[in-house]
């Protein structure tokens, strides 16, 4: 039933597992696995430790584990397979016994309701083995036929289609409901809400369009924790296709070197650039991750208004908080003294080390709810400047400044409908529109690339193109002209720069 | 004028629905159809809220709007207008180039009536009463006059009930209330300001009758309205309420908001003056049973210390609604626009009324309205005592002679100049943000620059000076 490719790989995890609490030094072991469903090669002892932090932390932190496959086409829920894991940490899979399907007697009609299924199965786990389970999770047969399918072609296919392949197939899980999980932790009912707000849009269309924005890149972002250092290497390069390629690899940092423990966060990027050839590297704290990570999925989905700004301004707070929170090498240029300097003889005040955390999201909110309404529906259209084709029509359904559905459009533009038009058309089938707002790809990418992957070439002058940009029609058009964007088109770029980063950045330097 | 002879009973809709649009078809056909209440090629004016170039729901939603030219139009309508005076400084022509109305409109089937371009839509004067109002004709000679109201909370009449819509059919000069001391009447303790104000909006609602009124609360804003400030929220109740006697509408409005009909000054004068039913016995509602729904929205603050504006302490003295109204706005404005710059600022004491309470502070002391100003011109706040710093050589001297009595300095006394003083009676909101952005400086105000920079996109550059008479700017 289950593809042999990834039955040995989960085999080898396991019995990994069931070894590293036998073995002294279970860090020094050298097995590789591959990340289940994945083709990423990983150290058998970082996917333990990823397991032992990430597991209980958004999934369950309770023992044992109860997977029950059933039929979904032939006869509904008729169970087919079971597998019981007996843990003995929350999270860390090593041991797997196959039940026998008799085992438990239970109701086709039963596992409609999975709260009333997972404490029939529970009690009867506790009677006849004696074991008491905390987390059932329920595939339906096409789910592990979807599983097998991408199982058996992770060999034949790029990351980069992987990840295509990999959005696609959690999509179609959660929205075809072929996978439960009960008790239900915030994460997945998190990505479940999610994916009802996005109503059919695929997110590997999205990836898609995110990528093709992106230029080429080669990263590395070390998460730096007390006990295990962890170097992700990202890198996008462009086949002889003129294909977009992908390249990711995670890795234990000890694997460079031994002794990287001792080393401090400077010292540690120093050691990573002299061993690995990147562009740019990144030093993130895992706890900062987890936390951020954590907000996320407690937050109420559709999202409301104060609990998102809250998490914006934990974001924006760790972001201004450089070389303490987080660093990077080489050094983005307008965090050096001398150029702060230059720029603020010009009148211009950029440092990002004093950006307002606390006022941001409060005025991009204030601007939201004031000019687009606390009820709008807004189109929003990613245009392609090369190509007229490929535009990326969604309709964003705002309610109470929460958005609460978007509806994906299929919008041929030309140069006959102008955006007025559009919104008139739109607005017999779909609602009243208050507002179109059309983006080039062009602006998306640079600033995609200046607060991503190219952020250390962030400048004075690419806030300047940033801006010119988005003054131009040619790459961002709000119709109708709402107040801030009238505003913002009259300003010259200079006097623009100026009034956004007295609201963005702190007065006070001390 | 309407005629003062009221109906025996009327009919008032309360429909839950999924959408406001289905509740507005609904709520019609249960009230027997539209053409109950038009008929064939008669012009239609729909009158709705534009107060301010902002989204929903500062003025009515579109949606509704379009169901109810859709049914219009069925009922064979010749013309459908649809308009109303936007703010004071704020023209229908802005209104319409920021919100893309006109077009929207004319999509629909309907025309935007520019109130404020005297020479397209004219006016006509009409009296009431002892008042004259310059009214624009195409609504005095439209055959029937449609009320559409978002009910959002209100400071002064905790909602936006139909008469402070219809007030809008005259422009801001008719609207403004001038403060008239009247012999042995004391003008603040009596609250005058509302008296005249209530009767000003019940005047002005008596000159066109409306033929149906539609209290649009699917959506109703509760906290701070009925702009779109900082502690605004959108609350959903599902529920719209309809009917040919506006007042029946309004007073099944308060009553399924938990409010008492016969406590709104509105309801109480449209009573005396007999310009609808406000009797429960003579209302038949259809739809939803009244006693079905309580709706308990939060409403506007009755206190201006509860807008708990960060850094600024609220003292008052004795003040009239009209100071009240524009105090409320002017704090939710700071509360909402001037984030980062509260915290510069630092402390402020914002004073209103009559004799406030004296202020927490002696920097930024902002005195809003004549009665704080005429009232604390001796207060000894106005003065600051500089204390004069002995110097070293002085105290030695004192020491070396200590037989000689020591000469007493006198303190000096100074103007103090960190007052900003809003005058008006009350005062006019778009010149408070100026004068606030005079007073501190720049760099303490990049929030309030911000917005101001934004308002003044949709202030008319215009100097018409027709358009000041009518008093639009």
């Amino acid at each position: 039933m289950i593809n042999q490719k990834f039955k040995d790989n989960w085999l080898k995890i396991l019995n990994f597992n069931s070894k590293v609490n036998i073995v002294e030094e279970p860090g020094s072991l050298k097995e590789i696995v591959r990340i289940p469903l994945t083709p990423v090669e990983i150290n058998a002892y970082l996917l333990y430790h990823l397991f032992e932090l990430l597991y209980p932390r958004y999934i369950n932190d309770q023992h044992n584990i109860l997977d029950v496959i059933i039929s979904d086409f032939d006869i509904e829920n008729k169970i087919l397979a079971m597998y019981l894991y007996k843990t003995k940490k929350a999270g860390i899979h090593e041991s797997i016994e196959n039940l026998p399907k008799d085992l438990i007697r239970i109701k086709e009609d039963e596992l409609l309701d999975i709260a009333m299924a997972f404490n029939k199965i529970q009690s009867t786990l506790l009677e006849k083995k004696g074991i008491k389970i905390s987390s059932i999770r329920i595939f339906k047969r096409r789910a592990i036929d979807l599983m097998n399918r991408l199982s058996e072609n992770l060999e034949k296919l790029t990351f980069y289609d992987f990840l295509l392949n990999f959005f696609d197939l959690t999509q179609k899980i959660f929205e075809q409901e072929l996978f439960f999980i009960y008790p239900e932790s915030k994460m997945i009912s998190f990505i479940k809400k999610n994916l009802q707000i996005l109503n059919g849009i695929r997110l590997s269309t999205i990836f898609k369009h995110l990528n093709d924005m992106i230029l080429p890149f080669n990263t590395s972002i070390i998460i730096d924790s007390k006990e295990i250092k962890i170097l992700l290497k990202l890198q996008k390069k462009f086949t002889h296709n003129k294909n977009s390629e992908i390249d990711f690899k995670i890795n234990k940092l000890e694997f460079l070197e031994n002794n990287t423990k001792s080393k401090n966060l400077n010292n540690l990027m120093d050691f990573v650039s002299s061993e690995v050839n990147s562009e740019n590297i990144f030093c993130i704290s895992e706890v900062d991750i987890l936390s951020i990570l954590s907000d996320l999925f407690n937050l109420e989905v559709p999202f409301k208004r104060d609990e998102f700004k809250l998490i914006l301004q934990k974001v924006l707070f760790g972001f201004r908080n450089f070389e303490t929170r987080w660093d990077m090498m080489p050094k983005p240029k307008i965090y050096y003294t001398l150029i702060r300097f230059l720029v603020r003889l010009a009148g211009i005040n950029i440092n990002l080390r004093k950006l307002s955390y606390w006022v941001i999201p409060e005025l991009i909110f204030n601007l939201t709810d004031t000019y687009l309404g606390l009820n709008s529906n807004i189109l929003l259209l990613l245009t392609n400047a090369n190509d007229s084709k490929n535009t990326l029509a969604m309709l964003f359904k705002i309610e109470n400044s929460s958005i609460v559905e978007i509806e994906p459009l299929n919008i041929k533009l030309n140069q006959e409908n102008s955006l007025k038009d559009l919104r008139l058309n739109y607005s017999t089938n779909f609602g009243y529109i208050s507002s179109i707002i059309k983006i080039d790809s062009t602006l998306v990418q640079q600033l995609l690339n200046m607060i991503s992957f190219k952020f250390h070439k962030l400048s004075f002058f690419s806030l300047i193109k940033l801006l010119k940009l988005f003054k131009n029609e040619k790459y961002f058009q709000i119709y109708p002209e709402i107040p801030p964007y009238k505003m913002i088109k009259k300003k010259s770029t200079y006097s623009l720069m100026k009034t956004l980063l007295s609201i963005l950045i702190d007065k006070h330097e001390f | 004028m309407i005629e003062q002879s009221i109906p025996n009973h009327t009919e008032v809709a309360i429909i839950k629905s999924t959408t406001p649009e289905e509740a507005t078809i609904e709520g019609i056909k249960s009230l027997g159809g539209i053409s109950k209440f038009i008929n064939k090629d008669e012009q239609i004016f729909i009158k709705i809220n534009l107060r301010l170039p902002n989204g929903f729901p500062t003025h009515t939603n579109f949606d509704l709007i379009k169901s109810v030219v859709n049914l219009c139009k069925e009922g064979g309508v010749k013309k459908i207008y649809i308009g109303s005076f936007p703010l004071k400084g704020i023209t229908t022509q802005s209104f319409s180039e920021l919100m893309g109305v006109q077009e929207y409109f004319e999509s629909i089937g309907a025309h935007l009536a520019y109130l404020d371009d005297y020479s397209n839509y004219p006016y006509q004067i009409v009296s009431v009463q002892d008042k004259e109002f310059k009214v624009p004709q195409v609504i005095l000679n439209s055959d029937k006059l449609i009320l559409i109201n978002q009910i959002n909370v209100d400071p002064l009449f905790k909602l936006t009930l139909s008469p402070l819509n219809s007030y809008s059919i005259v422009s801001d000069k008719y609207r403004k209330i001038v403060k008239i001391l009247r012999e042995g009447k004391d003008y603040l303790f009596l609250d005058q300001y509302k008296k005249d104000l209530v009767s000003n909006i019940i005047d002005v609602f008596s000159i066109k009758k409306p033929c149906f009124s539609i209290n649009d609360f699917y959506f109703t804003l509760e906290g701070a309205g009925p702009y779109i400030y900082k502690d605004s929220n959108l609350v959903k109740t599902n529920l719209i309420a309809m009917g040919k006697d506006a007042i029946a509408v309004d007073y099944i409005t308060l009553k399924l908001m938990n409010l008492d009909p016969m406590k709104n000054e509105l309801i109480i004068e449209a009573r005396e003056k007999k310009l609808g039913i406000t009797d429960l016995s003579k209302i038949t509602t259809v739809g939803e049973k009244l006693d079905k729904f309580i709706l308990d929205i939060k409403l506007c603050v009755s206190k201006l210390e509860n807008i708990n504006v960060q850094n600024t302490s609220i003292k008052r003295g004795q003040f009239c609604s009209g100071c009240f109204k524009q105090a409320y706005h002017l704090l939710n404005l700071m509360k909402t626009n001037m984030i980062k710059d509260l915290k510069y600022i630092r402390k402020q004491s914002f004073l209103i009324g009559e004799k406030p309470q004296e202020p927490e502070y002696l920097e930024n002391i902002i005195l809003f309205g004549d009665c704080a100003i005429n009232s604390t011109k001796d207060r000894s706040f106005r003065k600051i005592v500089i204390k004069k710093k002995k110097s070293f050589l002085d105290d030695a001297k004192e020491k070396l002679k200590k037989d000689k009595k020591p000469v007493l300095k006198k303190n000096k006394q100074k103007k103090n100049k960190q007052i900003l003083e809003l005058p008006g009676c009350p005062p006019d909101l778009n010149e408070c943000i100026n004068y606030l952005t005079n007073y501190y400086r720049k760099t303490d105000l990049p929030n309030l620059n911000f917005y101001k920079n934004i308002i003044e996109t949709f202030r008319t550059e215009e100097k018409s000076e027709t358009l000041s008479k009518e008093g639009v700017l």
